[in-house]
């Protein structure tokens, strides 16, 4: 094995060195064109490395471009990262701190509780109640924080090219990650059942007993399922990143409906097996659903509807209130409020067929989940594609400014130049850049940015959530299962409706039987509250215990664009684009291929007719 | 998937190797060609020894299709019989067993496939129905609708008597609840189903519940014939009871209601 990255990426087992968000893409480049000569200019300079500007990065370089792919941060996939426990809390902390920072100023409202009743876990219940955390602390192996900082250390020796990042400032002495975790362990007045009102020795004792098992955990920033038949997936297979990459199908779909989790009919199948539905029910539900995967053939059934809410459709199909919101939350995966009033019935019918469309592919669902986080996976294989194919990567990359001038002797051609802090300085005939480097841009060319409230919550729990309440049913029961539940608004108090998947040690996200539970709630009204009740109301039924529950803020930015159907913001004559942010409150990734593929089109308008991510040959298909 | 991801060829098929492609098929056909004359001799020269059977193993193995050669395998190995005890005749019947596990992965549906298997297990020393059970298993999970497989597991049920009416009954439910567009486990079904509940209280108690579980897939896929064919067959388990034969009537009119053009009402004129 040649590259440790590419064996990372084909392990199945939660190999921590993987499973931080930052393997490296390879520094071989067995097929890179020569090296031009001029190595600090560039066709394309890429700045912000989510999931739509790695794969345009990836697009350029492999239409023969060259180009320098940027981040700020020290880890890839900006807001779709994925981190281990220690580094999640440490950059949710520093983000509080730091409302400054481009990328950290998204989030704020960060809050860590901690489970710390008695005997909750065998490690609490079997240890004095004194804190034994400066023993535990004192030892740099024990230490949770010196690994991560080990970790930080290596990724720099390996990224290439040679310009080496600036240096850190000295490790965080270890006493610090204590005065983080005290600074940010509040009580939770809506859930006080739940958690302790302020931190006692226990519920630090068990903090420090997961953070010792920090490399365990894979939490992703926002956490993402991806269609089994979308355009997503076809990408790649057809650029061969499939490769890189290893998934599971997603399990179930729950919709919260009369105080229960009830499971999604989501196959002719459950239709037909479903105990909680009547024959009538199942008749309209089957019959919507198969008029709806072909919806474009019969337009005269929507005609009337067409630009009136997707929901008052519904209600003309003789749908149930509760037939409405497996199709609406559960099916179109849309639980916002606004969303669901002016979601038109085109679009609904879109949303539908797409869900149908990619059932029975793989496993019982539409849905794939990604090892090891589906947003920073995906970001780091095209990265990697990009990177074989000649793309230069620095990350951490301390930015100062970007300066675009008109060159005035080849013919009022813009050229973009990027300097760090250090004076280091790169020119490019066009930049990408995301959301969170607009400020860098001169005033005249950012464009409007507003934002939106996420509220989201990651929680790690003990057990399925959706298993059996009876301890020994519970452990005797397989891995967690991978599922989403979709909660209506005010379905448990909820202002605002919730999403909430479920992942496990099957996709690398926790230790065997634990699993992690993410939630997220958005739009105006929305709060930390709905997505605690969701989060309370989810854990009740199977007695699981939450042992840890980070909820945070984030800002997602909107450019505002020319077009509202537009994502794109396009400045200086096309060379400078401004893709969206994909940190938002949606489940799937499908729009950042979609994007991408317009911006390369845009970017290559003119030049000689060049394919988007054209296939790699497989070696495996050249066997005999 | 191999590990080693990294290194991929990053050239396209070209004409010499497209050539070279073809070339290699053109031997392996005219090698193929010579292994069938070879074996043909030996059949037609009556010898059974050892170069002829290993000449079928490789011939069947490429081609599980070619049913003459089954049958001369067969005629080898009774003669073999003759000489061998029945520790090591025991042995070469599970290792023909294998040979066709490895021959249905091919085909799954093969008449001379499963008709080499029966044969072997009722011209074997002891009779392995375990690893038959087990196979049959495996077969209807990747893929139910296989009638090869369903008539192959009664034949197993029946000779071998391992499993009981009723854990077979419950063997289709589960089938049919992956996929209830299954013709041959709703049969199935309606024959171990007489088998399983002789007790007439318990019987009528299981139609009943019979009834409401093909009424839920119908009104799930009013389309799909086979529960329809098995919702006749029910009712002429009761040919006399007026008030089943209303209740079901009724609720095909209710159906017909809701999809006023499926075919179902033609399906309830008939009947009614």
């Amino acid at each position: 094995m040649s590259n440790p990255a590419a064996a990372d990426a084909a392990e199945p087992t939660p190999d921590p060195s993987s499973s931080t968000p930052s393997s490296p893409p390879p520094a071989l480049q067995p097929q890179s064109p020569p090296p031009p000569a001029d190595p600090t200019h560039f066709d394309a300079i890429v700045l912000g490395t989510g999931l739509t500007n790695s794969i345009t990065a990836a697009a350029l370089v492999r239409a023969g471009k060259s180009v320098l792919h940027i981040d700020r941060n020290e880890f890839y996939a900006e807001h779709l990262a994925s981190f281990d426990l220690v580094t999640l809390l440490r950059i949710l902390g520093d983000a509080a701190k730091d409302s400054d920072d481009p990328f950290l100023g998204c989030y704020d409202e960060f809050e860590v509780a901690v489970n710390a009743s008695d005997g909750s876990t065998s490690t609490t219940s079997s240890e004095p109640p004194a804190p034994p955390a400066p023993p535990a602390l004192s030892t740099d192996a024990d230490n949770p924080l010196a690994e991560a900082h080990a970790v930080d250390n290596s990724e720099k020796s390996a990224l290439h090219p040679t310009p080496a990042p600036a240096q850190q400032p000295p490790s965080t002495p270890p006493a610090d990650l204590e005065a983080l975790i005290t600074a940010y362990t509040t009580d939770y007045p809506s859930t006080a059942t739940l958690f302790s009102h302020q931190p006692t020795p226990h519920s630090r004792h068990a903090l420090l007993t997961l953070l010792r098992t920090s490399r365990q955990y894979n939490l992703e920033l926002s956490p993402r399922i991806i269609y089994s038949r979308g355009a997503l997936v076809d990408l790649l297979a057809n650029s061969g990143v499939g490769r890189y990459l290893e998934f599971r199908p997603l399990d179930r779909i729950h919709l919260f409906w009369d105080g229960r989790t009830e499971q999604v009919p989501g196959s002719k199948e459950d239709v037909f097996g479903n105990g909680s539905v009547s024959l009538v029910e199942k008749r309209r539900l089957m019959k919507f659903l198969t008029f709806a995967v072909g919806f474009e053939e019969t337009p005269e059934v929507f005609e009337d509807y067409k630009g009136k809410p997707y929901a008052e459709f519904l209600q003309a199909q003789k749908l149930s209130p509760r037939l409405i919101a497996f199709v609406l939350n559960a099916t179109a995966l849309i639980v916002e409020q606004h969303a669901l009033s002016t979601l038109t019935t085109e679009q609904g019918l879109l949303l539908t067929q797409r869900h149908l469309r990619s059932l029975g592919r793989w496993g019982k669902t539409a849905f794939l989940v990604a090892l090891y986080g589906a947003g920073s996976e995906l970001s780091q294989a095209f990265c990697r594609l990009c990177a074989v194919y000649g793309g230069t990567y620095i990350l951490n990359f301390p930015l100062a400014e970007i300066i675009t001038t008109l060159s005035a002797d080849d013919g009022g051609d813009v050229v973009v130049a990027i300097t760090a802090k250090d004076g280091t300085r790169y020119t490019a005939d066009r930049l990408v850049a995301s959301p969170a480097y607009v400020q860098f841009l001169a005033p005249e060319l950012r464009p409007k940015l507003t934002s939106k409230s996420v509220y989201r919550c990651v929680a790690i729990v003990d057990r399925d959530v959706h298993g059996s309440s009876n301890a020994a049913a519970a452990a005797d029961h397989n891995q967690p299962a991978l599922t989403v539940t979709a909660f209506p608004p005010e379905a448990v108090r909820n202002g605002q409706g919730v999403t909430a998947i479920q992942q496990s040690w099957d996709v690398s996200a926790c230790p065997k039987t634990q699993a992690v539970i993410h939630l997220s709630a958005s739009g105006d009204g929305s709060s930390h509250a709905d997505v605690r009740s969701a989060l309370q109301a989810l854990v009740k039924p199977s007695g699981a215990t939450v042992l840890l529950a980070a909820t945070y803020r984030r800002h997602q930015q909107r450019v505002e664009t020319a077009h509202a159907e537009e994502d794109v913001w396009w400045t200086a004559g096309d060379r400078i684009a401004v893709t969206r942010d994909e940190g938002g409150s949606g489940l799937d990734l499908e729009a950042c291929g979609d994007e991408a593929r317009s911006v390369f089109t845009r970017m290559m308008a003119g030049a000689e007719e060049a394919e988007f991510l054209p296939g790699v040959a497989d070696p495996a298909d050249e066997e005999d | 998937m191999s590990a080693d991801q990294h290194h991929q060829k990053k050239v396209k098929t070209t004409n010499e190797e497209r050539e070279a492609q073809r070339q290699r098929s053109i031997k392996k056909l005219a090698e193929y060609k010579g292994l069938c004359s070879l074996v043909s001799a030996k059949r037609k020269a009556k010898e059974y020894d050892d170069a002829a059977f290993n000449l079928t193993t490789k011939l069947l193995s490429l081609n599980p299709e070619f049913y003459t050669m089954w049958n001369f395998r067969r005629q080898i190995i009774l003669d073999r019989r003759t000489r061998m005890d029945t520790e090591a005749y025991q042995a070469l019947c599970l290792s023909e067993l294998q040979l066709a596990d490895a021959a249905l992965k091919i085909n799954p549906k093969s008449y001379w496939v499963w008709n080499h298997r029966r044969w072997i297990l009722e011209n074997m020393p002891e009779a392995a129905w375990t690893r038959e059970l087990k196979l049959l298993g495996r077969m209807l999970d990747m893929d139910a609708r296989n009638f090869h497989g369903w008539g192959y597991r009664r034949y197993v049920i029946a000779a071998s008597g391992a499993r009981s009416p009723k854990e077979e009954f419950d063997f289709t439910t589960e089938k049919i609840s992956q996929n209830f567009s299954n013709y041959s486990a709703w049969h199935y079904r309606s024959k171990v189903l007489v088998q399983a509940f002789a007790d007439p209280a318990e019987r009528a108690k299981v139609i009943d519940n019979e009834f409401e579980l093909v009424r839920n897939a119908i009104y799930t896929e009013p389309a799909d014939q086979s529960a329809w064919l098995y919702q006749r067959w029910l009712l002429s388990l009761v040919p006399q009871d007026m008030d089943r034969w209303s209740k079901e009537l009724e609720s095909v009119q209710e159906l017909v209601e809701i999809e006023p053009e499926s075919k179902c009402k033609v399906i309830m004129q008939g009947q009614g």
